[in-house]
């Protein structure tokens, strides 16, 4: 009778340990979604609002033709340049990608840097050509003599949709935001590529 | 004296140098025709040495466009960049009519799309149709969701009646030690490809001249040596059917019916490769590629096109 008793304590006490144990872990999960949803509704809306200060900058200039001489364009990407510079004068880094967004962004990166396609996704960011001597600001132009690194599609299937006046970039080991048309750094997350 | 002078302008002449290109093509009437090329953009001696390849090709063999595969304009988006590397090197071809259709390489700006010779419309990716060719360009720099549902609905739109080329900067497979095979492009392109029966692939990126086996029936070009070079870059590859880098290459193209002949030649005006692809009728859309391209098929109604390869000419 008392080895019964023990050995029903014994089995009661470890499914009490199992059932606290399974409660705590499923409590780290919930808490963890929440701060990511939040991290990528604060990012859509501030990538929300650079969509809206980026139109209201290229409607201050007149419109680019789809077949424009050079001149042409380099001066209006110069201009469009300038016009944001002076719309988001204030900005910056973290801007957009907030704390949040950044710890929910960098989370999704890790993920694809350990999922089963994670060797072409390195070995694609690995083969841009090297980027050195380069300090990565907000409101700076990406350098003309600078070449892209290919952002992998499957990194891109997985980061947050955006609109098409901003692209994801990968400079060294930093994700960028750049405006598409005039260049220009928006803001990034250094060191977010492991 | 004279003599020794004119038997040296002889030799001069006929020179590899100086040789002019020997084209392969058959030139048929009502034919599309094509030339390619890829990282050209430097503004250096090379670039103008196959732009002049071309021009010569282009009297033989009168091209209607060009099709580039990316890096059209290193170092600099200026003015007189545009012009020193390319509307001056390749004025002849302009001023006769020839059209350029650019793809977006990584050392290229997105607003090269507005630049009007290169018949981008703005668009960093887009579709033209010349006589039964369909063209995609892509942009491969940023291989986002939104274009590849765009490829996938152009695709499936363009049907099975006329060839499918697609072209754009990275190569899925390349013998390049630089940069080799985009494999992360690669397992998000191939699948559309087999999948709507793209025929013939072009890239650049790797400087060198390489013509692929075909890859479950698809056919892949590497032309990224049209300025640039890097001599000696090509390893040892169990899919290279041909590959050249000792010297600038371009390509001629022809599409004639279900024939598609093509021929890469040197800045020294040799060529170096060529062959014909013909199309064969295939299964269904939605049906696996046969087993083997290199066999002859059946012909049958109601399937469609599928490249087989002859080579010809082999130096």
């Amino acid at each position: 009778m008392k080895k019964q008793a023990s050995i029903k304590t014994i089995l009661s006490l470890t499914l009490l340990v199992i059932a606290g144990t399974l409660t705590a872990r499923c409590g780290r999960a919930s808490s963890q979604a929440v701060p990511d949803t939040r991290g990528f509704k604060e990012f859509h809306d501030r990538v929300e609002e650079y969509e809206k200060l980026h139109k209201d900058a290229e409607k201050s200039l007149p419109k680019l033709k789809k077949k424009s001489k050079q001149a042409v364009i380099a001066a209006r990407e110069q201009a469009l340049v300038t016009k944001i510079r002076q719309l988001r004068s204030n900005a910056r880094r973290g801007d957009i990608f907030t704390p949040s967004a950044t710890e929910a962004i960098t989370r999704v990166i890790k993920t694809v840097f350990a999922g089963p396609d994670a060797q072409p996704v390195r070995d694609t960011i690995q083969a841009g050509e090297p980027l050195e001597g380069f300090e990565v600001q907000v409101n700076q132009r990406y350098p003309d003599n600078l070449p892209f690194t290919t952002v992998p599609p499957t990194l891109l299937r997985k980061l947050p949709g955006l609109p098409d006046e901003v692209d994801y970039r990968i400079l060294g080991s930093a994700l960028l935001l750049v405006d598409r048309k005039a260049n220009m750094i928006v803001d990034f997350i250094p060191n977010a590529i492991p | 004296m004279r003599r020794l002078l004119a038997s040296i302008a002889l030799v001069t002449l006929l020179s590899p140098s100086h040789s002019r290109p020997q084209v392969t093509a058959p030139v048929k009437p009502d034919s599309v025709r094509m030339a390619v090329i890829g990282d050209m953009g430097t503004g250096e001696t090379p670039q103008y040495d196959v732009s002049r390849r071309m021009t010569e090709a282009h009297a033989k063999f009168p091209f209607d466009f060009v099709i580039m595969l990316g890096d059209n304009i290193y170092g600099g988006s200026k003015p007189k960049d545009f012009e020193r590397k390319f509307s001056i090197p390749y004025k002849p071809l302009l001023d006769a009519g020839v059209k350029f259709y650019a793809s977006l390489g990584n050392h290229d700006s997105t607003n090269e799309s507005f630049y009007a010779p290169f018949n981008m419309n703005g668009l960093t990716y887009y579709t033209f149709k010349k006589g039964n060719v369909r063209f995609f360009a892509l942009n491969s720099n940023y291989m986002e969701p939104k274009q590849l549902a765009w490829l996938e609905n152009e695709l499936k739109g363009a049907g099975d009646g006329d060839w499918k080329i697609c072209y754009f900067h990275h190569p899925l497979f390349s013998s390049g030690r630089m940069h080799g095979s985009s494999t992360d492009l690669r397992l998000v392109l191939e699948p559309l490809f087999l999948k709507y029966h793209v025929d013939v692939v072009f890239a650049g990126h790797d400087h060198v001249y390489e013509r692929v086996k075909p890859q479950n029936g698809i056919y892949y070009f590497t032309e990224g040596a049209s300025g640039e070079l890097r001599a000696g870059d090509l390893k040892q590859s169990t899919f290279t059917a041909k590959g050249f880098d000792s010297d600038n290459t371009f390509m001629l193209v022809e599409f004639a019916g279900n024939q598609m002949n093509f021929q890469t030649i040197s800045r020294a005006g040799q060529s170096v490769d060529s062959g014909v692809i013909l199309r064969q009728m295939r299964s269904s859309a939605n049906s696996s590629p046969p087993a083997s391209r290199e066999a002859g098929a059946q012909l049958a109604t109601g399937q469609s096109w599928a490249p087989r390869v002859n080579e010809l000419n082999q130096p």
